[in-house]
């Protein structure tokens, strides 16, 4: 598979979920775990550029196919995204933020120019606890008239 | 000067949060790690008979199965009272669902989890309580031989004369108000890494409210010493009071102290659920009475509080309640009793508001509904009873030593929140409910819990660079922002001379907990104490180097300069011959909250809501929180502290019930224990008023629990005042709205239109 843009060869168990070889055998530890049930979000990555829950993946599943973890984006300087999230507060602990911000960039990705309730919708498998929403909603709009 | 106080400033964890470079405590590993695993209770009540580990033992890859019998500490740990078992012996009693039996320690997590099924264990079951009500029943099965009563804390108060304030009432109200059981669902389960550091001394990473509290309790809970721990508070994946409390830690640092290699546990989301405390469960009997023109004369409550069966917090929790209980109102004669009762429910703890959110919620629900019967509009009634500045408050502890700003903060609300909007569509109906609060902060007066104080230690490198040593806890409200930005201020250095370095008990003082809405306060003070210190003595410095009068010097960017010559020097120079002197520019200070007494903010929320009378969901259409909080320091912190508040309260009234049954918990995942997400939130507005508190830094108060303490009673206010039921009982689901408005007489077509709101039913599903 290859992950944030280079090819990993790695032998796994076939009962392997890929959080756990992300976060594990990896090293990206940017991917949280909160549920293992596909309840909270905090274990989105996207998986050829669509979000899903890497609890509910197994390792197998993903062979050959283009990961991206938080640690993939932003690598030099931070993505738009990201700036974005911290220039409206919408971070406060920090645990679904990268779930959330992998979230934001499937939906910019697909459509650059989201409502409000097209935003909401993309959230809605991603928890937060802390913010309350408004903020993330906020941070993402506010790149609609930009390029992401 | 880089003054940021007040600023729109980004948050200093904010990168690294945002790059998911931020390491929680799950993510550290270290090599030869152990992974750890609790076998818990599979009874509520029961003495355990027998404890058999030894097939689990003999599982491929177990190194050591830990039970009550390895511990040589008390094994007893609580805030209050150290009776909560880390391990539950042979002999012992299981009074929850979460009391631990045995810790498995395996090479691999996996392994671990095999193992613990086959520990067998025998169990004598007792009879045990699962209600408040049944708790006190005379003759109920009794859960700690030393309370024969059940009762594990009491507290109460009086001011003025309660029959004759009934007595000289043109009107009264009366009405039991209950709450449910919240789980604080913080995204982060708990977790701990355990290792030794070079010198053989216990390393413990944990994402814990308290490294202090909880290196002490820890150490003589299992039974090693201090000078041989080192507790690091980690970034914490959200807390709001429930990592106040030790949960897993015990067993790490019992493993690690034996095994003298480095252990890792990290919850489940399931084993969260089960074994950590919760918002104590509340039963409310309030009675209001009050002249014709809507004066207040009396208000009486008597306060139940469901404590789970261990001490815990709950007299504490209790006691903030009843100091909360009367709020921003005058009102001459007032009596609180209030009780925490044992139970074989979860634990009870600090969550959020601890114990205001409940009792606050009764006395705003309690007003709309005399409100209603005075025919008084309810905002202007609330109007008409706010506490002036001399007035001495119902809660007694506190002293109103500032203005009261009450009636700015609920204009402000008002205005924000504009007109109510018609409902959208037919039988829809819409409605607003506003309530107001004194939300409290850094109760320093209560029965000591170490809230009375903190410590912050500032050390100026020797490249002109600034270190911030303190044990307060980031969870993303902001406290690392906050004080750096007050760093950053006082000595005139760039955002990136400044690091605010957090939560280890070898390097930084007590901070107490970062609970209570206190670490602004107190660590902003206690930093402020530091650095003037620090600046005094970097004058004196600077006042040899530059052959200048101490007088005639000041802090400008990154220097010292003198105001008549203009001769200066660079604070990175100074601090380089300090260092090259054997001069250590290190300061500790040590904020003592003096005052006595409780702080106290001001608080109101407008909640608009409209509700489908056919199904009995609520859309919630606005909510506005206003606040005083003395001074925004971080205002993009505190806006965050008051909508995540706002909605976490949101959740409470609408969604959250953590379910118990005798024999299990129901609600041990996030889709069955439901909290809001992304579409169930309505617009969010907030008001910061800013009166400066004179002994706050820059006059700031606390914020972080408050928006819980009128959000709740507010959107009840709101859907009760669009039904025209009143509901009393959390949480409001769908399904009791609606056979709430069958009750009132089955006709939803005229309840739209308004005929159900004439009367007021006291209704519980």
């Amino acid at each position: 598979m290859k992950v944030n843009g280079t090819w990993q060869t790695l032998m796994v168990d076939g009962s392997s979920l890929l959080v756990d070889i992300l976060r594990d055998r990896l090293g990206l530890t940017g991917t949280k775990k909160g549920c293992g049930k596909g309840d909270c979000g905090v274990c989105t990555v996207l998986l050829d550029r669509l979000p899903v829950n890497s609890c509910l993946v197994l390792a197998v599943q993903a062979d050959g196919m283009e990961i991206l973890t938080i640690e993939g984006i932003g690598e030099e300087s931070l993505h738009p995204i990201q700036r974005a999230f911290i220039e409206k507060g919408a971070i406060q602990c920090g645990f679904c933020t990268p779930g959330m911000i992998l979230s934001a960039k499937a939906l910019l990705d697909l459509n650059p120019t989201p409502t409000v309730e097209e935003i909401r919708q993309a959230l809605s498998g991603n928890l937060c606890r802390c913010t309350g929403y408004s903020q993330i909603i906020e941070a993402i709009q506010s790149l609609k008239e930009r390029k992401v | 000067m880089f003054d940021e106080i007040g600023k729109y400033v980004k948050s200093v964890d904010g990168p690294d949060k945002a790059t998911g470079r931020t390491r929680f405590a799950g993510d550290l590993v270290f090599p030869n790690m152990a992974y750890g695993k609790v076998h818990f209770t599979e009874r509520a009540h029961a003495k355990v008979l027998s404890l058999d580990v030894s097939e689990a033992e003999e599982t491929k890859g177990v190194i050591r199965i830990f039970t009550a019998k390895d511990i040589k500490g008390s094994n007893g740990f609580g805030a209050t009272k150290p009776h909560q078992p880390v391990l539950v012996p042979v002999g012992g009693v299981a009074r929850f669902l979460g009391d631990p039996l045995a810790v498995v320690v395996a090479e691999e997590e996996e392994i671990a989890r095999e193992a613990l099924e086959r520990i067998r264990v025998e169990y004598e079951d007792l009879p045990g309580v699962f209600s408040i009500e049944e708790a006190l029943r005379p003759g109920a099965p009794i859960i700690h031989s030393d309370a024969p009563d059940n009762i594990c804390g009491t507290h109460g108060f009086v001011l003025g004369d309660v029959e004759r304030g009934f007595r000289e009432s043109d009107v009264i109200v009366e009405e039991l108000i209950s709450t449910s059981r919240q789980e604080h669902a913080y995204l982060e389960t708990e977790a701990a890494v355990g290792t030794l550091d070079s010198q053989g001394q216990i390393l413990l990473y944990s994402c814990i409210q308290d490294p202090h509290y909880f290196a002490s309790d820890i150490a003589q809970a299992v039974g090693i010493s201090m000078n041989r721990l080192r507790v690091i508070g980690t970034s914490l994946g959200g807390g709001f009071g429930g990592k106040d409390d030790i949960t897993l830690q015990c067993f790490v640092v019992l493993a690690v102290s034996q095994l003298r290699r480095p252990v890792k546990m990290v919850y489940t989301r399931e084993e969260s659920f089960l074994s950590s405390v919760k918002r104590h469960p509340m039963e409310i009997r309030v009675r209001m009475g009050a002249k014709k023109d809507g004066r207040l004369q009396v208000l009486e409550g008597e306060i139940l509080a469901d404590g789970g069966p261990y001490s815990g917090r709950s007299p504490v929790v209790i006691t903030v309640a009843a100091h909360s209980f009367s709020g921003p109102y005058l009102i001459p004669n007032l009596r609180v009793t209030a009780k925490a009762v044992y139970t074989n429910n979860p634990v009870g703890g600090a969550c959020r508001g601890y114990g205001q959110p409940q009792s606050s919620f009764a006395r705003e629900l309690v007003i709309d509904r005399l409100a209603r019967t005075l025919k008084i509009d309810s905002v202007e009634l609330r109007r008409r009873n706010f506490l002036k500045q001399a007035d001495v408050a119902g809660t007694r502890l506190v002293n109103l030593d500032s203005s009261v700003s009450m009636p700015q903060v609920l204009d402000q609300a008002m205005k924000s929140a504009g007109p109510l909007r018609e409902a959208t569509k037919p039988l829809h109906v819409s409605g607003r409910g506003v309530a107001c609060a004194m939300p409290l902060f850094d109760i320093a007066a209560l029965p000591s819990l170490g809230l009375l104080g903190a410590g912050v230690t500032v050390q100026l490198m020797s490249d002109g660079t600034l270190k911030v040593y303190s044990t307060a806890v980031e969870m993303g409200q902001g406290i690392s922002t906050v004080l750096a930005q007050i760093a950053m201020k006082e000595l005139g250095l760039t955002g990136e001379k400044v690091s605010i370095v957090l939560g280890d008990t070898d390097v930084a003082q007590k901070s107490g907990p970062t609970t209570a809405s206190r670490q602004t306060y107190v660590s902003g003070n206690g930093l402020l104490m530091a650095l003037g210190n620090l600046k005094m003595r970097i004058l004196k410095k600077a006042s040899k180097l530059v052959g200048e009068d101490l007088e005639e010097l000041e802090f400008g960017d990154g220097e010292i300069v003198s105001s008549h010559s203009k001769r200066r020097i660079s604070l990175d120079e100074l601090a380089k011959k300090c260092y090259y002197d054997g001069i250590d520019l290190r300061e500790e200070s040590w904020f003592h909250a003096t005052h006595a007494t409780i702080g106290h903010t001001f608080m109101a929320t407008v909640a608009d809501v409209e509700v489908d009378l056919e199904t009995g969901t609520v859309l919630v259409t606005q909510l506005i929180n206003s606040h005083d909080v003395g001074c925004a320091l971080y205002p993009a912190g505190v806006r965050g502290q008051l909508i995540g508040g706002s909605v976490q309260s949101l959740g409470w009234v609408l969604l959250e019930d953590f379910v118990t049954r005798e024999d299990c918990y129901e609600t041990l995942s996030l889709s069955e224990y439901l909290v809001p997400t992304a579409m169930d939130i309505p617009e969010m507005k907030t008001c910061i008023v800013e009166t400066p508190y004179p002994t706050g830094p820059y006059g700031a108060k606390g914020v972080g629990e408050h928006a819980t303490v009128s959000t709740a009673p507010a959107l009840l206010n709101a859907i009760n005042a669009a039904t025209g039921c009143f509901f009393t009982e959390l949480p409001v689901t769908a399904e009791k709205i609606f056979l709430g408005i069958g009750k009132m007489g089955g006709d939803r077509s005229k309840c739209a239109k308004g005929g159900g709101r004439e009367g007021w039913l006291s209704f519980k599903a």
